[in-house]
């Protein structure tokens, strides 16, 4: 694992948005997932562009109005998720 | 030819020879069986669909058959192959008729991948389609009965084929499988019904088919639109109660109750997407059957105004 890597999002993911979240498909596993509404936001902002942690708190902070601080753990914490399910990697992989 | 034009022997000996071909909406199985259970079911539960008896095509070649073992006459035991393949264990010969029902419900659900196939009850009214989709003690057999008695059409107690390609229902109107105090609330509840003779200490507990409305089985053939996704609760002593269930959650239920959603890959994400985005989306408790029929019937004149 290389320290600090940008992360970028599945190719192979079909999502559908609802009000009360977004169901992702990845057409890679054939897995389903119900993710809500941060950890879409997370997965969004990875794909539109390719990103570190740190600057995905960055951008995420100024997108909702939030101070960083609040962000931080969070996505720490969901990037860890949407990497074990396989919607995100580093792309140095 | 409809099954009601054959006597009990007639239609039991062409079990017992060749086969009969009964068509089930969409589809056509060839049945043989030695039984004379599944013939007297047949008689009673099925008596106003078409049936052949010279050789067709079938979408399903299954048999119920007695072992030809020791099992034939102690404790004797019924058999059903799909194809000539047996899919599950002997069950007690008494249980052959709900076996048949078992197991084509089965052969759909793995064969039938034109459609997504989804673990739920559907019933229609002037075009609405409402799929009731919910895990066994759910009470949705007895609804979904109980509001067939009242005039809405069956497509469907148990699988509901969704469309891939436009997202219509098609009928698969059969029986409604009753279990335990289920069957005795229908017959007080529309003592004209015709229920057949219970199956005691089956895996599901005592089962009874009541057959499915005559208008209902005449429009076989007929597709609906998917109006409303409710997903229903049996709960002693509650009020019945209508509550609005968020869409993404529903997507997640109804691929869960799929069969094939995820054998149908994109097709199938795109189909359960489909569905929840053209239906409204409930949860819906209640103990009255009553109440739940006027509950139904609001929802629906709200549409239709």
């Amino acid at each position: 694992m290389y320290d600090n890597p940008r992360w970028r999002a599945d190719r192979n993911l079909q999502y559908k948005l609802w009000p009360d979240g977004v169901v992702v498909y990845d057409r890679r596993s054939g897995d389903t997932h119900y993710l809500q509404t941060r950890a879409w936001q997370i997965l969004d902002q990875v794909s539109q562009a390719p990103c570190r942690e740190s600057e995905l708190v960055s951008r995420l902070a100024q997108n909702l109005g939030l101070p960083q601080e609040q962000l931080r753990s969070d996505i720490t914490s969901l990037l860890a998720d949407l990497h074990t399910l396989g919607l995100v990697e580093p792309e140095n992989n | 030819m409809k099954v009601s034009d054959f006597e009990a022997h007639e239609l039991r000996h062409a079990l017992k020879r060749d086969g009969v071909y009964l068509h089930i909406g969409s589809y056509v199985v060839h049945i043989k069986s030695r039984f004379k259970a599944v013939a007297q079911g047949l008689c009673l539960i099925y008596a106003d669909y078409p049936l052949e008896t010279a050789t067709a095509f079938a979408d399903f070649h299954v048999s119920i058959e007695k072992p030809r073992n020791l099992r034939r006459w102690f404790s004797p035991q019924a058999i059903f192959r799909f194809d000539n393949f047996k899919p599950f264990k002997p069950l007690p010969a008494d249980q052959a008729f709900p076996f048949f029902e078992w197991g084509l419900n089965w052969c759909i659900s793995t064969q039938y991948h034109k459609y997504l196939v989804v673990h739920a009850a559907v019933i229609e009214k002037n075009g609405y389609a409402v799929l009731l989709p919910a895990p066994p003690g759910s009470g949705k057999s007895t609804l979904c009965a109980a509001l067939v008695m009242r005039g809405w059409r069956l497509l469907s107690d148990e699988l509901s084929l969704v469309s891939l390609s436009d997202g219509a229902i098609t009928p698969m109107c059969r029986p409604i499988s009753l279990k335990n105090a289920s069957i005795d609330i229908m017959r007080q509840f529309e003592p004209s019904a015709v229920i057949g003779p219970a199956a005691y200490d089956t895996s599901k507990g005592t089962v009874a088919h009541i057959r499915a409305p005559d208008a209902s089985v005449a429009r076989s053939q007929e597709t609906a639109e998917p109006a409303w996704i409710i997903f229903p609760q049996y709960e002693a002593g509650v009020e019945a109660e209508l509550n609005s269930h968020p869409k993404g959650s529903a997507f997640m239920k109804l691929a869960e109750k799929s069969f094939n959603y995820s054998m149908l890959g994109l097709d199938g994400f795109n189909a359960v997407t489909r569905l929840v985005e053209r239906c409204a989306c409930y949860e819906f408790r209640y103990s009255r059957l009553e109440d739940a029929i006027a509950q139904f019937e609001a929802l629906f004149s709200s549409a239709a105004d």
